[in-house]
């Protein structure tokens, strides 16, 4: 009787679980941007200090629960090296963050084609993307409008998927929140065709 | 109930599974019930009383003042033993052991408590389903336990597994 009940009890309170990406070049500010969702979406989570954020070697992860709705984190490496990894987790995911870096303008052209390369991937058709437009802290950044052009050159790649871009802030955690509730909107909306991770049959 | 699958393979599947349960529950119910029955008709025919369902369920049964009730006593104990392998085959886990036993006095109790119109305040009644419930639980969980710690075999012995 009682593993009826309790099993009856985990099974009404069951939530839904999803996985999201974070990629993009090394020093984007993937990490920090990871620390700063965990901060705004988790009671009493102490939150590393930023400048002791190294380089991620393999991936970082972070759960929070949102919307009624359980998000998983993967915040992969960036460095060159460690990009080859990407893909073996596309086929897994439900959505993916891509950040750039706002004040590097040198290497913009670079993480254009990074970005391109994981857009054309088959095994991301129809998943949601956010660019996040990072480190809008520094004063003399690109803002919106200037990233804007440059990651819509290659508007076709894109394809038919939820897709937006915004500036943030993962130092100050600006545009954090809108950014996560309008993803978990997609996320929602496309569980059709990616249904989250508790109605799989592999499991 | 979409989300309980039943898993290809002989492994026990993880995902809970309410139909099983229940199941197991009404059958161990059926089945102690009926060897209860028969071996209280066998402790009938010993002491030459009456056939009658009052040693089943009444409170007064049990006691140690004559023959009778010494018999309900002794036909309840030898139930639990043939529980604890009903829980053996049809339940197979020893962590579940416990809770089958629970349950089946739970549901024995609400039985008694109908069939006497009264709460059973008695010691007797109480001391001796609690006694017969532990026998159960302990000796299921033995006989759960051997079978549960032998070996797996391996279906493809010799064919080589891509790891």
């Amino acid at each position: 009787m009682y593993t009826l009940l309790h099993g009856f009890y985990k099974y009404v309170i069951q939530k839904d679980e999803y996985f999201v990406l974070i990629l993009g070049l090394d020093n984007a500010g993937k990490t920090t941007y990871l620390e700063a969702t965990k901060t705004k979406y988790t009671k009493k989570y102490k939150a590393m200090n930023p400048s002791r954020i190294t380089t991620t070697v393999g991936l970082n992860i972070g759960k929070i629960d949102v919307d009624g709705v359980r998000l998983n984190f993967w915040d992969l490496g960036g460095q060159q090296e460690l990009q080859s990894l990407w893909d073996k987790y596309y086929a897994e995911c439900h959505a993916v963050i891509y950040i750039v870096d706002s004040s590097d303008r040198d290497r913009v052209s670079e993480s254009k084609e990074t970005f391109d390369r994981m857009i054309a991937s088959e095994h991301l058709s129809g998943v949601p993307l956010l660019v996040l437009a990072n480190k809008q802290d520094i004063p003399d950044c690109m803002g919106v409008h200037t990233v804007k052009p440059i990651f819509n050159q290659n508007a076709h790649l894109i394809g038919a998927r939820d897709i937006m871009l915004m500036a943030t802030s993962a130092l100050t955690g600006d545009g954090v929140d809108e950014g996560i509730r309008w993803l978990v909107d997609c996320i929602k909306r496309n569980s059709v065709e990616r249904p989250p991770r508790n109605h799989d049959d592999n499991l | 109930m979409s989300k309980m699958k039943k898993l290809t393979g002989s492994f026990r599947y993880t995902q809970w599974d309410p139909c099983l349960i229940v199941s197991q529950i009404v059958a161990m119910q059926f089945i102690l019930y009926l060897t209860l029955s028969l071996l209280i008709a066998v402790m009938q025919d010993l002491t030459t009383s009456t056939r009658t369902l009052d040693h089943l369920f009444q409170y007064h049964e049990i006691q140690v003042k004559d023959d009778e009730g010494r018999a309900v006593i002794v036909a309840f104990v030898l139930n639990a033993v043939v529980g604890a392998f009903a829980l053996w085959m049809l339940v197979g886990r020893t962590k579940l052991c416990l809770d089958f036993s629970c349950t089946f006095l739970g549901i024995h109790l609400l039985f008694c408590w109908v069939y006497n119109h009264s709460f059973p305040f008695t010691f007797s009644w109480w001391a001796l389903n609690i006694a017969c419930a532990a026998i159960m639980c302990v000796a299921g969980e033995f006989l759960c336990l051997r079978t549960e710690l032998q070996a797996i075999p391996l279906s493809n012995i010799g064919a080589k597994v891509d790891l």
